[in-house]
């Protein structure tokens, strides 16, 4: 992981991380704004509302309750995040990179783990010794709290690298390769 | 979602993406605010089991009757009943009438039995526990399943809301707080830090 202040903004990053990163950053951060938007109506069902914990399954759990034991859903998702955080990497320069590829590093382990419980559970086969689909840190930390921490965890450097990309300083915004910023409303030193 | 950005006629950059974001927090308060206001159908739990748990009778009963609380509605209903040497006495097809699953049973002989039951209800949740009798050619002939036992049973089930952790409570309030930030820089315009 390096922070390169100095060079010269790279020419070749495609659509996705030129152009059109602005379109697709917002629509990656309305998919986790969507995810985070169901872990509190869940929370606050429970918490709030006084509700069993079996019934309280979010907003798309009321009416498809399915949903929230299937892991395809729950792996579906980490993986979702893990190939947005690597593809819209490199829209990213300086500071925000930095944040970025933390939240992309941390969120690779939890699809890693989210693999270990799917492939447990498309075989039937529980790992470790266990009587249900069992991810490694799931051996120390129970279920709900550690899909909660992994999701801060990964959520908190995305929040800071998207600050720090749309309010970059002078010589980020001049290695801009994004039209994230309108870089013709700011004069950039040469 | 489409976005637009360019500069009008006062020199502004104009985007698209905020109303479409605004947009996006309007229909999802619209669709969540029925999963939080909805009220949630009764939990089905079991109330009474015939023959009663434990209980001791003078021959096979015809069959077993299970009646539960709430709204029962299945998409599956199992019901197996087998005697001590594992062999199934339960014959046929269970039905479910109401709030009452009913197996029909064969013959079988005197010894303990033991009653297994998985029910999948409509709305993807299961059910399923088991219960035991004996017969006992010498035991009185037992009386119908009583509301006394019902009741018994509809106790044992409880309410599982979970305490409020307190990491559990720390990492929803600071995923709450990011979620402000970020949308307040989603929905503020991008700036240069001198």
């Amino acid at each position: 992981m390096t922070i390169d202040r100095t060079t010269s903004p790279a020419t070749n990053v495609g659509w996705l991380n030129g152009a059109g990163h602005r379109t697709a950053l917002n629509l990656f951060m309305l998919v986790v704004l969507a995810h985070w938007a169901e872990h509190l109506t869940q929370a606050f069902q429970i918490y709030v509302l006084g509700r069993p914990a079996p019934q309280s399954r979010g907003v798309l759990g009321q009416f498809f309750p399915w949903l929230i034991s299937s892991e395809w859903l729950h792996y579906g998702y980490a993986l979702v995040m893990v190939v947005g955080l690597f593809l819209l990497r490199k829209g990213f320069v300086g500071r925000a990179r930095t944040w970025w590829t933390v939240a992309f590093a941390i969120q690779f382990w939890h699809h890693i783990e989210h693999l270990l419980l799917f492939v447990q559970a498309q075989t039937g086969t529980p790992f470790f010794g266990k009587a249900v689909p069992t991810s490694i840190l799931q051996l120390f930390v129970t279920r709900v709290e550690l899909h909660l921490f992994y999701n801060t965890v990964v959520f908190l450097p995305m929040v800071v690298a998207v600050y720090l990309h749309l309010r970059p300083n002078r010589a980020e915004l001049a290695q801009a390769v994004c039209g994230c910023v309108d870089k013709a409303a700011v004069p950039v030193p040469a | 979602m489409t976005e637009t950005h360019g500069r009008g006629a006062t020199g502004k950059r104009t985007s698209a993406s905020r109303p479409a974001l605004a947009a996006f927090v309007i229909a999802l308060v619209a669709v969540g605010a029925p999963a939080l206001l909805t009220a949630e159908p009764a939990p089905v739990r079991l109330a009474a089991v015939d023959p009663a748990a434990d209980a001791v009778l003078a021959a096979v009963p015809e069959s077993v009757a299970l009646r539960f609380t709430g709204d029962l509605a299945a998409r599956e209903v199992h019901v197996t009943v087998a005697d001590a040497t594992g062999a199934t006495v339960s014959a046929g097809q269970p039905t479910l009438s109401g709030g009452t699953v009913t197996t029909a049973l064969g013959v079988g002989g005197p010894g303990a039995y033991l009653v297994v039951y998985h029910l999948l209800l409509d709305d993807g949740r299961s059910i399923s526990g088991t219960s035991r009798f004996a017969v006992d050619p010498a035991a009185p002939p037992a009386a119908p399943n009583t509301a006394d036992a019902a009741v018994a049973l509809a106790d044992t089930g409880h309410a599982h809301v979970p305490a409020p952790d307190p990491l559990n409570l720390v990492l929803t309030a600071v995923a709450a707080v990011l979620i402000l930030a970020l949308l307040a820089l989603l929905f503020t315009r991008p700036a240069v830090r001198d």
